[in-house]
C-alpha cells in the first residue's frame, strides 16, 4: 500500500476533495445565501408591487373623481330629479369600471350610491345601501382636503376618492367612486408576485380582525392575523402590512407563501448541481487514478527490470516509449545496464584468463575439463613448464622473461589440435588435446617441439624456447579433473628429477608425490630425532694422492622408508624455510665428526655446501663464528660450498658476508661451477679460494673433447686468477690421469669414492693409509 | 333669400304646375352582400336647378330609452328640427359641428327646437351625461329625400323631370363623404336597385353596457 502510484492516487484524492469540498461549501453557502436574496426580493417586490398597485388605485380614483367632479354635465343635473343623477352617476362610473359610486348633496346626505356587484362573473349595479342617509363621516368632507379613504358599504370595503364639486366657490356636492378590495384584488396580488394575498380589517382598535378577501380559499382569519402581528411561522415566508386610515381603521396586507414552494426550483438546481459535482468527482478520481498509474509504470518496469539486472540477467532493455524525465531515466537505465553488462564482462574475461597472455586460466580450464569428463571421449592432459625461465628472469630480466611466456602462449594456441591452451602460472601452461591413441600424443609432443624450434631473438640474443611437459590422460589416468591434473604435474615433476623432458604420467609417480607430502611434515621431527645422518665423499690431492678434503653430504634415514636421496628433500626443506636449519645441523655434525677425526689422527678438511638461503639468513654468519669458537676449532678445516645462483640472487651482500668468512679463514669453494651464468666480473670480485667444476664436464671427459677444452681453460683461468680447482664425477682412471697432468688440485667421485658414513669412511681411509695425518705440531 | 332665388321659385313652379303629374322613383338599396338595407338616406340633387317649391315638414328626433331615435335624421336646409325627450331622465345634447353647434339640456317631456344649417352638411350628435347616446343628422340642400325601409326601399316623388345626382349616405358607409352617388335622368316612373361598393362600419348600440336595474331603485 505504500506504492507510488497509491501515494499519488492518494494525492489526487485529497486534493480532489478538498477542491471539491471547497467548492460544495462555496455552492452551499451561495445556495443559502441565494435562497436569502431570493426570498427577500420577492418579498420586497411583493410588498414594492402591493403598494405601487393599491396607491395607483387611489390616485386612479382620485384623478378620475376630481375630473368628474369638474363635468360640467354632472354638475347641471347635480340637483335635478334622482334618476337623472344616477343614470349620468352610473354613466361616470362605468368610464372607470369603479365598484362602487356615490354622490353627497351639500348638506351631507348621500343622494345616490350605486354599487357594482359581481354574481357569476357578470356585474349587475344596484342602488347602494346608504342611499339617502347622511355621509357617516361628515369630518372627512373638507374641499381643502378631499379624502382618499377605505370606505364601507354594508359589507364591502372600497378604496374610495370624494371629490367636491364645485360652481365657483360654492360647494354643490361630492361625488365619489370606488373600488372594491376583494377576492380580485387578492388573485390579483397573487398572479402578480406568486404569494398569497389576504386582507383583514379591524374596524375599532382592539376589535376583532375581520377576514376581507384572500387569494386562497379556506384562509384562517387567526392565521392572517399571526402574519400581521408579525409571529414566526415555521415553513412560511411572509410579509405584512397594516394601513391605517385616520378614522381608526386598521387593514392588515398579509403576503405569504410557503417556504417549499418557493425554493422548490432552486431545490431542483441544487440536486443538478450535486449530480454534477458527485459525476465531476468520479471522473476526476478515474483520471486520477489513471494518471497515478502512467506515471508509475514505467517506474515500476524499472524496478522489475532492476531486480532482473540484481539477478544478473543482462540481456533484455527497457523499451523506451516516451520523451518524459522517466523515458531518460530508463535511457539512462539501459546505459548503466550496458555498462554494467560490458564491466562484467572484463572482470569475467579478467577472471577467467591470465592478464601476461591472455590465454584462459585455471578457472576456464576446470570448467571445460567438467565438460569434458562428463564425456566418453579420451584426451591427454599436458603440463607444460618452460625451462630456464627464472634464469632468464635473474640474468635479463623479467622482461624478456614475459616475452618468453607470451611467445610460448602464442605458439602454443596456433597448434590447431590443441582443443584448448590454458595459462595456469607464471611459466605453466596445460593443453588438452583430444586422445584417441598413444600415437596423437607422441605427435602432439613434436609438434610443440617443432613450435618451439626457432629461436626466440631479443636485442641480439638468441633464445631456444624449451619446456618439459607432463602428461595425464582420460579416462586412462582417472576421471576426475583435479587427479588428472595433479598427474599431468607428477608427471612434469618427474621430468625434473629425471632430467627428461617429456614424462606421460605413470602409477608408480603416485607413491612418491604422496611420499612427499608426508616427508614435509616427517622432515621437522627428522632435524629433532636424529634421523638424519652425514656421508662423507672424499676429494683426493692429485699431487700427492692423499685424502686431504672430504665433503659432507646429509642422509635422511626414514623410519618407514629407508635413506632419503638429498635430492629428494634438500628442495623441501628450502621450500619450507628449514634449510638454515638443516645446514646448522650439518656444520655441527661435520665439526663434531672432523674433531673425532683428529682425535684418531686423520686429518680431513670438511666441505659444507651453504645454500642461497643461508647466506641471506643474518643468524647464520654469527651461528658459524660462535659455533667454531665454542668447539675451539681452526676455520681453515671447514670449507663452504656455495652453488654459483645462491650468489647470483643478491651478489653485493653474498660477497660482503663471503668476505666475512673468509677473514675468519673458512676455505670459500664455489660449487658446481660451470652450470649457472655467473660472468667473469662476478668470479673476479668473489672472495673464493677454489672453484669445483661441475661435474657434467667431467662425466664424459674421456670422450668429449670440448669437455677437454672448458675444462682445462677452467683450470688454467682459475688458477691464473689464483684459486684451486676441485672436478667432481671422477668415474674413470682416464678423467683422474688427465686431470692430474693438467694441473688440478683436487678430484672427486665414484672412482675415488663413493659417499659414505663416517666410519665406513675411516675404515676406508685407514685400509687404504692414503689419509693425511694430523700434524703433530697441531 | 334673395329676389332672383324668388323668380326661380316661381319660374319653376309655374313649369310643375304645367306637368303636375310628377314622377315617382323607387329606389332598392342593397348593401355589399347583396341584401337589402334598411334606415339609409337616399336623396336626389337636381342637376338642373329643377327644385321644388315644396318643403318637407320639421325633422322630429326623440330621446327614447336613453337613444336617440331615429338614430339618422335627415332634413332640409334652414328647416326647423325637433328634439323630443320622451325618456324620464334629463338629457344634455349637444353638436360640435361649426357650421350647426348645439347644446341644450332637455328635461323629461321637453321639446327643445333647433334651426337647421342653410348648407348641406352631415352633424354627429351625443349627450353629455350619457356616453353611448349616439346621433346623426344629416342636412341636404334638397326635398327629395327618403329613408329606406326594412326591406330597403325608399320612393322619392319628382315634380320635374331631369338629370339628378342620386345619392346614398349613411354616417357609417366607408366611402367618400359616407356617400355613394350616381347620375340618373328622370322622365318617367323609374325603379333603381342601388347596390353599395362600400361596407358600412358597424353601429355602436346606443345602450350602456350595465342594465337599468338599480334605476327601478330610484
Amino acid at each position: 500500500m505504500k506504492s507510488l502510484q497509491n501515494r499519488i492516487f492518494l494525492f489526487f484524492v485529497v486534493l480532489l476533495l478538498i477542491v471539491q469540498s471547497v467548492a460544495l461549501w462555496t455552492i452551499l453557502s451561495g445556495k443559502q445565501n441565494q435562497e436569502t436574496l431570493e426570498i427577500q426580493s420577492r418579498l420586497a417586490t411583493a410588498n414594492t408591487l402591493f403598494n405601487e398597485l393599491f396607491n395607483s388605485r387611489t390616485h386612479y380614483l382620485k384623478a378620475f373623481s376630481d375630473t368628474a367632479a369638474h363635468d360640467y354635465g354632472i354638475k347641471q343635473i347635480f340637483n335635478q330629479d334622482t334618476r337623472s343623477l344616477v343614470v349620468a352617476l352610473n354613466n361616470l362610473r362605468q368610464r372607470i369600471d369603479a365598484d362602487m359610486a356615490m354622490t353627497i348633496d351639500s348638506n351631507g346626505r348621500i343622494n345616490s350610491q350605486l354599487v357594482k356587484t359581481m354574481t357569476g362573473g357578470v356585474g349587475k349595479v344596484r342602488k347602494g345601501s346608504q342611499s339617502e342617509a347622511l355621509f357617516s363621516y361628515s369630518h372627512w368632507l373638507d374641499p381643502n382636503n378631499p379624502p382618499t379613504e377605505l370606505y364601507k358599504v354594508a359589507d364591502n370595503l372600497y378604496q374610495l376618492s370624494l371629490s367636491p364639486i364645485m360652481v365657483g366657490s360654492t360647494l354643490l356636492g361630492w361625488i365619489g367612486f370606488g373600488y372594491q378590495i376583494d377576492h380580485r384584488l387578492a388573485m390579483r396580488y397573487h398572479k402578480l408576485t406568486g404569494l398569497h394575498t389576504s386582507f383583514i380589517l379591524q374596524e375599532q382598535p382592539r376589535q376583532q380582525w375581520q377576514l376581507v378577501a384572500s387569494s386562497s380559499l379556506g384562509t384562517e382569519l387567526d392565521f392572517v392575523r399571526d402574519i400581521i402581528e408579525g409571529k414566526p411561522l415555521p415553513h412560511y415566508i411572509s410579509q405584512s402590512q397594516i394601513l391605517s386610515s385616520y378614522d381608526d381603521f386598521n387593514f392588515g396586507v398579509a403576503m405569504y407563501s410557503l417556504r417549499a414552494d418557493l425554493v422548490e426550483v432552486l431545490q431542483e438546481q441544487w440536486w443538478q448541481l450535486l449530480a454534477l459535482i458527485i459525476l465531476t468527482l468520479v471522473l476526476s478520481l478515474g483520471g486520477a487514478y489513471a494518471i497515478a498509474a502512467s506515471i508509475t509504470k514505467p517506474i515500476k518496469q524499472l524496478v522489475k527490470q532492476t531486480q532482473k539486472l540484481a539477478s544478473g540477467e543482462y540481456q533484455q532493455l527497457l523499451p523506451i516509449k516516451d520523451q518524459s524525465e522517466l523515458g531518460q531515466l530508463a535511457e539512462e537505465f539501459n546505459t548503466m545496464q550496458s555498462a554494467i553488462l560490458s564491466r562484467e564482462r572484463a572482470i569475467e574475461h579478467k577472471a577467467n584468463h591470465h592478464p601476461l597472455t591472455d590465454l584462459p586460466n585455471r578457472n576456464m580450464l576446470l570448467s571445460l575439463l567438467e565438460q569434458l569428463t562428463a564425456e566418453t571421449e579420451s584426451f591427454a592432459v599436458f603440463h607444460l613448464n618452460l625451462s630456464r625461465l627464472k634464469d632468464v628472469n635473474d640474468t635479463l630480466g623479467h622482461e624478456f622473461g614475459d616475452m618468453i611466456i607470451k611467445e610460448a602462449g602464442m605458439r602454443l594456441s596456433e597448434i590447431t589440435v590443441i582443443k584448448g591452451v590454458f595459462h595456469t602460472d607464471s611459466d605453466e601452461f596445460i593443453l588438452l588435446a583430444s586422445q584417441k591413441s598413444q600415437p596423437i600424443v607422441e605427435m602432439l609432443i613434436s609438434v610443440i617441439e617443432s613450435s618451439f624450434s626457432l629461436p626466440l631473438q631479443y636485442q641480439g640474443f638468441s633464445f631456444q624456447l624449451q619446456a618439459r611437459i607432463g602428461i595425464a590422460i582420460y579416462p586412462e589416468h582417472s576421471n576426475s579433473t583435479s587427479k588428472l591434473l595433479q598427474m599431468a604435474d607428477t608427471a612434469l615433476h618427474h621430468t625434473r628429477k629425471k632430467s627428461q623432458l617429456i614424462q606421460v604420467y605413470n602409477s608408480d609417480f603416485d607413491v612418491n608425490t604422496i611420499e612427499r607430502l608426508n616427508l614435509i611434515n616427517d622432515f621437522k621431527s627428522a632435524l629433532v630425532q636424529e634421523h638424519l645422518e652425514l656421508h662423507f665423499q672424499p676429494k683426493m690431492d692429485l699431487t700427492s694422492k692423499l685424502i686431504t678434503h672430504v665433503e659432507a653430504l646429509v642422509r635422511w634415514r626414514h623410519p618407514k622408508l629407508g635413506l632419503i636421496p638429498p635430492d629428494d628433500f634438500i628442495p623441501m626443506a628450502e621450500q619450507t624455510g628449514q634449510i638454515t636449519a638443516l645446514t646448522m645441523w650439518v656444520f655441527k655434525a661435520a665439526i663434531e665428526q672432523h674433531l673425532l677425526w683428529h682425535t684418531q689422527g686423520i686429518d680431513l678438511n670438511i666441505a659444507i655446501n651453504i645454500s642461497a638461503q643461508d647466506l641471506r639468513n643474518p643468524h647464520f654468519f654469527n651461528f658459524v663464528c660462535q659455533y667454531t669458537q665454542e668447539r675451539d676449532l681452526d676455520p681453515n678445516k671447514i670449507t663452504l660450498e656455495i652453488t654459483e645462483s645462491a650468489v647470483v640472487d643478491d651478489p653485493t651482500s653474498a660477497i660482503q658476508l663471503l668476505n666475512k668468512f673468509k677473514a675468519l679463514g673458512f676455505t670459500l669453494s664455489i660449487d658446481d661451477y660451470g652450470t649457472g651464468y655467473s660472468s667473469l666480473a662476478q668470479l673476479k670480485s668473489l672472495p673464493v679460494h677454489e672453484l669445483k667444476i661441475d661435474k657434467s664436464f667431467i662425466l664424459r671427459l674421456k670422450e668429449d673433447h670440448d669437455d677437454q677444452i672448458i675444462v682445462r681453460s677452467t683450470i688454467e683461468l682459475a688458477h691464473n686468477m689464483g684459486l684451486t680447482i676441485v672436478a667432481e664425477g671422477i668415474e674413470d682412471e682416464f678423467a683422474l690421469t688427465w686431470l692430474t697432468e693438467h694441473q688440478c688440485e683436487k678430484a672427486q667421485g665414484y672412482y675415488i669414492s663413493r659417499p659414505l658414513p663416517a666410519t665406513q669412511l675411516t675404515q676406508w681411509l685407514i685400509e687404504k693409509n692414503n689419509y693425511q695425518r694430523v700434524s703433530a705440531n697441531a | 333669400m334673395t329676389i332672383k332665388r324668388c323668380i326661380m321659385h316661381l319660374i319653376g313652379f309655374s313649369f310643375l304646375s304645367a306637368n303636375c303629374y310628377g314622377f315617382d322613383l323607387q329606389v332598392k338599396v342593397y348593401d355589399i352582400q347583396g341584401n337589402p338595407l334598411p334606415e339609409v338616406v337616399v336623396y336626389l340633387e337636381p342637376l338642373a336647378g329643377q327644385l321644388s317649391s315644396d318643403t318637407k315638414p320639421a325633422t322630429i328626433i326623440s330621446q327614447t330609452e336613453k337613444s336617440f331615435s331615429p338614430y339618422i335624421g335627415v332634413t332640409q336646409v334652414s328647416t326647423p328640427v325637433v328634439f323630443n325627450n320622451r325618456d324620464d331622465i334629463t338629457h344634455h345634447i349637444y353638436s360640435v359641428n361649426q357650421k350647426m353647434p348645439f347644446a341644450f339640456i332637455i328635461q323629461p317631456n321637453q321639446q327643445v327646437v333647433q334651426t337647421a344649417s342653410a348648407q348641406t352638411i352631415e352633424i354627429a350628435m351625443g349627450c353629455n351625461v350619457h356616453d353611448w347616446m349616439s346621433g346623426h343628422l344629416l342636412v341636404v340642400d334638397t326635398p327629395y329625400f327618403a329613408k329606406t325601409t326594412a326591406q330597403g326601399q325608399a320612393e322619392l316623388s319628382v315634380e320635374q323631370s331631369g338629370d339628378f345626382r342620386l345619392v346614398i349616405w349613411h354616417p357609417q358607409l366607408l366611402n367618400v363623404d359616407h356617400r355613394q352617388s350616381s347620375k340618373i335622368t328622370l322622365d318617367t316612373d323609374q325603379n333603381i336597385e342601388v347596390h353599395l361598393t362600400t361596407k358600412l362600419a358597424s353601429i355602436a348600440p346606443q345602450q350602456s353596457d350595465d342594465d337599468f336595474d338599480f334605476l327601478s331603485e330610484y
